[in-house]
């Protein structure tokens, strides 16, 4: 199902988007704990109460709530795009369908190297946030419940992903693909904010996947049914994707 | 015996609006050059789609090697080469990059074949394919169909994009390969390329197949079409009376086309004896003709 030339040719072709957004998630990590120690600084100044906020919730409200959950997606649906439907819009598959290649190993391959991308942006993010903190602030990150966050995070980024790799097996042109696999991760962003705005509009929040990520849950270990949920929406992304691309006319 | 290679068998694809396929068949043989003529928007992309098992039909199926191209498409047993009509490829590789990329692909070890047809078509493969020229890029696209020596070619258009000079190389490349055995299917709305290089030919209109016929059929008719010019008006209305089959007439140009059949000509030659000519010459009977008669009623219709 795998092709190796396939292989190679996703991570020549997509490596430096994920180098570079991932490095940046690494930059803004290291200024989250810059600004984390700054304000305990100031806090231990002032006569106030000492800042109960530990880092690692402190990286939960402000990291992995924006920085950490934007560029990812931002990952996603381009490189999901540029996978499957951009090469069909493009024609570039029709001589590589008329190869021994086949559909399936099409999908499957880019599937896997974007789901690869994904745990190998969070792992860098993980080992780094242990080691910048390490440095930075020692003795302040709970590695463990660290861990369960990004845990967390990552499966919602798998199954956004998901999202728009079935959209980029489904359509025929970029523009559609993106409607749906863009459209779909940035309305479900674009409600959660909403939901948080105001209690009025707080019924958004079950119209959104990104409630299914909750730092509070997470850390107070009641989170296996929404982790189950997130799961299930990114192995039938990808599965629904796998199995459209293998049926439908291809315009190529 | 010949054994038949690929077999459309019957295939609609409706895309509504009158625009698709319409119970499209012919067999191409093993070893056989088939051409595929008909003009942009007739229906040949749609069918190749179907022969190499991109599209499903809406009916019917298309049959290679005794399986059918939509549930068992023969490119998995590596015996397609495909040139497509609208060539594409995956940006910032090189020619070079691209060539291999594919390469590894079919399962290719051996690149002789490949720096055979780049030096036979003059190709820089160094640069980035996305600032090459539309017709390096076709020349590209040739050197990854043909290079793996695929039992099967699929050819979309092959020579678009490329100067005269190329599509004379592209003429001979196909020559050699019907000697090594390839069964090719060419479609394409130039008359020569085909006429050069095909066995037979279908024409295929609004998607409909039109008519299927041999080359040799029209390059070895026996009947022939001469046309005369006299100089003499008498000499005209003289020779209107003699018993011959005339098709066209024009008293004022003093023009006159004769149908005659080859075991005539030497009669047809003592007539032409008793008269003043000013030139005469075969009408050749081409390809092109032929389709137009096919084409040509809906120019007239549109008028």
């Amino acid at each position: 199902m795998i092709n190796k030339t396939l292989f190679k040719q996703y991570w020549k072709s997509n490596w430096k988007l994920l180098a570079i957004i991932t490095g940046v998630l690494v930059l803004f990590l290291i200024m989250m704990i810059f600004a984390y120690e700054q304000m305990l600084a100031r806090a231990a100044d002032s006569t106030g109460p000492a800042s109960t906020l530990d880092l690692t919730s402190f990286l939960s409200v402000s990291y992995l709530g924006g920085m950490c959950l934007l560029l990812p997606m931002v990952f996603t649906i381009v490189v999901a795009n540029k996978s499957i439907a951009s090469k069909v819009d493009k024609g570039s598959l029709g001589i590589v369908l008329s190869t021994k290649t086949t559909r399936n190993q099409v999908t499957f391959t880019n599937g896997l190297g974007l789901i690869l991308s994904l745990i190998g942006m969070f792992a860098v993010v993980f080992v780094g946030g242990v080691i910048v903190s390490s440095i930075m602030s020692p003795d302040s990150l709970v590695v463990l419940d660290y861990f369960e966050l990004l845990v967390g995070m990552l499966l919602l980024q798998l199954a956004l992903s998901g999202i728009s790799f079935f959209a980029s097996c489904t359509f025929n042109t970029s523009g559609r693909s993106l409607a749906i696999g863009a459209g779909v991760p940035i309305v479900f962003y674009v409600l959660s904010i909403l939901s948080s705005i105001d209690t009025s509009i707080e019924f958004f929040k079950y119209f959104t996947l990104m409630t299914l990520y909750n730092a509070t849950d997470i850390l107070t270990l009641t989170f296996v049914w929404q982790y189950l949920v997130l799961g299930v929406v990114a192995v039938a992304g990808y599965a629904a994707g796998i199995v459209i691309f293998k049926r439908k006319d291809l315009p190529l | 015996m010949e054994s038949t290679c690929i077999k459309v068998k019957d295939i609609t694809k409706d895309y509504g609006n009158h625009k698709g396929i319409f119970n499209v068949s012919f067999e191409i043989k093993e070893g056989e050059v088939f051409g595929f003529l008909g003009p942009n928007g007739a229906g040949k992309t749609t069918t190749i789609r179907h022969i190499l098992g991109f599209s499903k039909t809406d009916s019917g199926e298309v049959i290679i090697d005794g399986l059918n191209t939509w549930k068992h498409p023969a490119n998995m047993d590596g015996k397609i080469g495909f040139l497509p009509g609208e060539i594409a490829f995956p940006e910032d590789m090189t020619g070079t990059e691209y060539i291999k990329f594919i390469g590894n692909l079919q399962g290719l070890t051996d690149y002789t074949r490949a720096d055979e047809l780049i030096k036979m078509f003059g190709i820089d493969t160094s640069g980035k394919i996305k600032k090459m020229s539309k017709g390096m890029k076709q020349k590209v696209g040739i050197v990854t169909a043909f290079m793996n020596k695929p039992p099967i070619l699929i050819l979309d258009e092959p020579t678009s994009g490329l100067d005269p000079l190329m599509q004379k190389q592209f003429i001979a490349l196909v020559e050699q390969e019907k000697k090594r055995g390839a069964t090719i299917l060419l479609s394409s709305h130039m008359f020569q390329e085909v006429e050069r290089t095909c066995d037979r030919v279908a024409i295929i209109k609004n998607g409909i197949i039109v008519s299927e016929l041999n080359i040799t059929d029209i390059k070895h008719n026996e009947n022939k079409r001469y046309k005369i010019e006299f100089i003499k008006a008498s000499d005209y209305d003289k020779f209107n009376k003699e018993d011959l089959k005339i098709s066209c007439k024009e008293a004022d140009k003093k023009h006159v086309v004769v149908n005659v059949k080859d075991e005539d000509i030497n009669e047809f030659f003592h007539i032409l004896n008793k008269y003043e000519i000013k030139y005469f010459s075969e009408i050749k009977n081409s390809l092109e003709d032929y389709f137009m008669s096919f084409y040509g009623e809906d120019k007239k219709n549109d008028k």
